[in-house]
């Protein structure tokens, strides 16, 4: 950026011409295509506290909503990142007809949860907790990049053990894998709706 | 996210794949199914319940094969459906009753999948049993020995099971949401490579776009035998050669200047060879992007 564009007041710069944390981060998530970590911020930005730059967003975000902006700062992946808001979406859906993708079945949601809850893990502990095979679905998921090859399991035949993906992450919109519901959340939510589970 | 035309074609043809049924059975596979599932019935049942397990094979033998089973995702999905819908305490499954509507539920399917068909029929014959071992007199101890319940293992399934399916009612309802947010994106083809975006590559990437290029050489219909036209290590020799005097080489590149399918065979396990020996990295910056070579920095020079 060239100094002579560097207007005074313009960006609430401070004395040494350097912006202020705030809009400096703010033009890092507005220009980014992906999520940004705090790690990957001060890698840019130089000399900043991580503690610095959570408050700067914070502050961000507050002003977003409470100006009525139409994007937000969501959590993703473990960074940062500007998207617009859910209730836009019919519209933006219109400039990019071509980059939406099918939802996922129901059969690969359950492949996905089980791995995602029980990573790493092998084909059969799966198929046996589905009660079906899951070649198929297992490819999917692997061809979307939602689940990775981790490794392989001991024993006979050292089968394959699978796990979840950073896009696994971006693509439900968790920060991190900790953010998904415990599995005796899940008993409780079950318990709540309604179902005769007695423990 | 960046993905090329082949990488495009393929995933749509999973998302075919997963609307329809997991598994791999096809149509073709009817003659083995119809020849399997009564044999896992009779292995596994006891003599007392012949006349269901008659029933269940006149259900379902062709042409009446109707299993509706696009609606549910498995056995155990269609059992669960069963218990919610007649409001069945799942601690104490009445094992006759839900046979039956299971046995009724499974006769009026539609044939979508016969390997999927099969595993309905093993859950058949599981309740089959269970029932069977429900009629049989209990042991004189009987209090005692309540944990032998025949029905336990089943109901441990069933608790699991739901339990992974209200996980993946969470999933579907985060993907709602999120896919209804948009943030920026790189025009397409853009995709800047930098050193902190890159990530190892797996030996399933290498092998995928091994098979892409094999895929793109034309087959011949004659052939000419020409004996140790290039060795490995000769080969090896001019990779190392290339990468010292480029730095970095696509593995496409690599790849596509060898017209003869023997030479990309040699390219591959020489790469392979020198990966192995940590002389080269293997990186790739993207899903379905380009695969670079580079000289490991601790083998140079």
């Amino acid at each position: 950026m060239s100094p002579e564009f560097d207007a005074p007041g313009a960006t609430g710069g401070a004395d040494d011409g350097r912006p202020q944390a705030k809009s400096l981060i703010e033009a890092l998530l507005f220009a980014s295509d992906a999520p940004l970590s705090p790690g990957r911020i001060r890698e840019v930005v130089g000399q900043m506290e991580d503690a610095e730059i959570v408050g700067a967003i914070g502050t961000l975000r507050d002003e977003y909503r409470s100006g009525g902006r139409a994007f937000d700062i969501v959590e993703l992946e473990g960074g940062y990142q500007i998207l617009s808001r859910p209730e836009f979406a019919s519209w933006v859906e219109r400039l990019f007809v071509e980059r939406r993708k099918a939802r996922l079945s129901r059969a690969a949601l359950e492949t996905l949860s089980i791995i995602a809850y029980k990573q790493p893990i092998v084909k059969p502990e799966i198929e046996m907790i589905r009660g079906v095979s899951s070649d198929g679905v297992i490819k999917t998921l692997l061809e979307r990049n939602l689940i990775t090859i981790t490794g392989r399991a001991e024993g006979v035949g050292r089968p394959l053990l699978y796990g979840t993906t950073q896009e696994f992450l971006n693509y439900f919109g968790l920060n991190q894998l900790g953010d998904l519901p415990k599995i005796e959340e899940l008993r409780e939510l079950l318990r709540a709706e309604g179902s005769e589970v007695r423990a | 996210m960046k993905k090329d035309g082949g990488a495009r074609a393929r995933a749509g043809e999973g998302v075919d794949e997963m609307e329809t049924a997991d598994g791999n059975g096809g149509p073709a596979s009817g003659g083995a199914a119809t020849a399997v599932a009564p044999a896992q019935l009779a292995a596994r049942d006891p003599r007392d319940t012949r006349p269901e397990r008659d029933e269940v094979l006149a259900g379902l033998r062709p042409p009446s094969y109707t299993v509706r089973l696009a609606n549910f995702s498995g056995p155990l999905d269609l059992l669960l459906y069963l218990i919610q819908r007649d409001e069945i305490e799942i601690f104490d499954i009445p094992i006759a009753r839900l046979t039956e509507e299971y046995l009724a539920e499974i006769r009026l399917m539609e044939l979508l999948d016969l390997q999927v068909a099969g595993e309905f029929l093993v859950m058949a014959a599981t309740l089959l049993r269970i029932k069977a071992r429900m009629l049989l007199p209990k042991q004189e101890s009987d209090e005692a020995v309540e944990e032998d319940d025949p029905r336990d293992e089943l109901v441990q399934r069933l608790l699991e099971y739901r339990e992974f399916k209200r996980a993946a009612a969470e999933l579907d309802a985060r993907e709602e949401w999120r896919r209804n947010l948009y943030g920026r994106s790189l025009p397409p083809g853009e995709t800047i490579v930098e050193e902190e975006l890159l990530r190892n590559v797996t030996l399933f990437d290498l092998v995928s776009i091994y098979r892409q290029v094999l895929d793109r050489t034309p087959r011949l219909d004659s052939f000419e035998v020409i004996l140790d036209e290039i060795t490995l290590e000769d080969r090896i020799a001019e990779i190392l050669a290339r990468l010292d005097e480029s730095g970095r080489v696509g593995f496409s590149d690599l790849l596509d200047e060898e017209a003869r399918r023997i030479q990309i065979v040699i390219t591959l396990i020489a790469l392979l060879e020198l990966a192995r020996l940590g002389k080269i990295s293997i990186v790739q910056s993207a899903l379905f992007g380009p695969i670079w070579l580079e000289r490991r920095a601790a083998d140079v020079a």
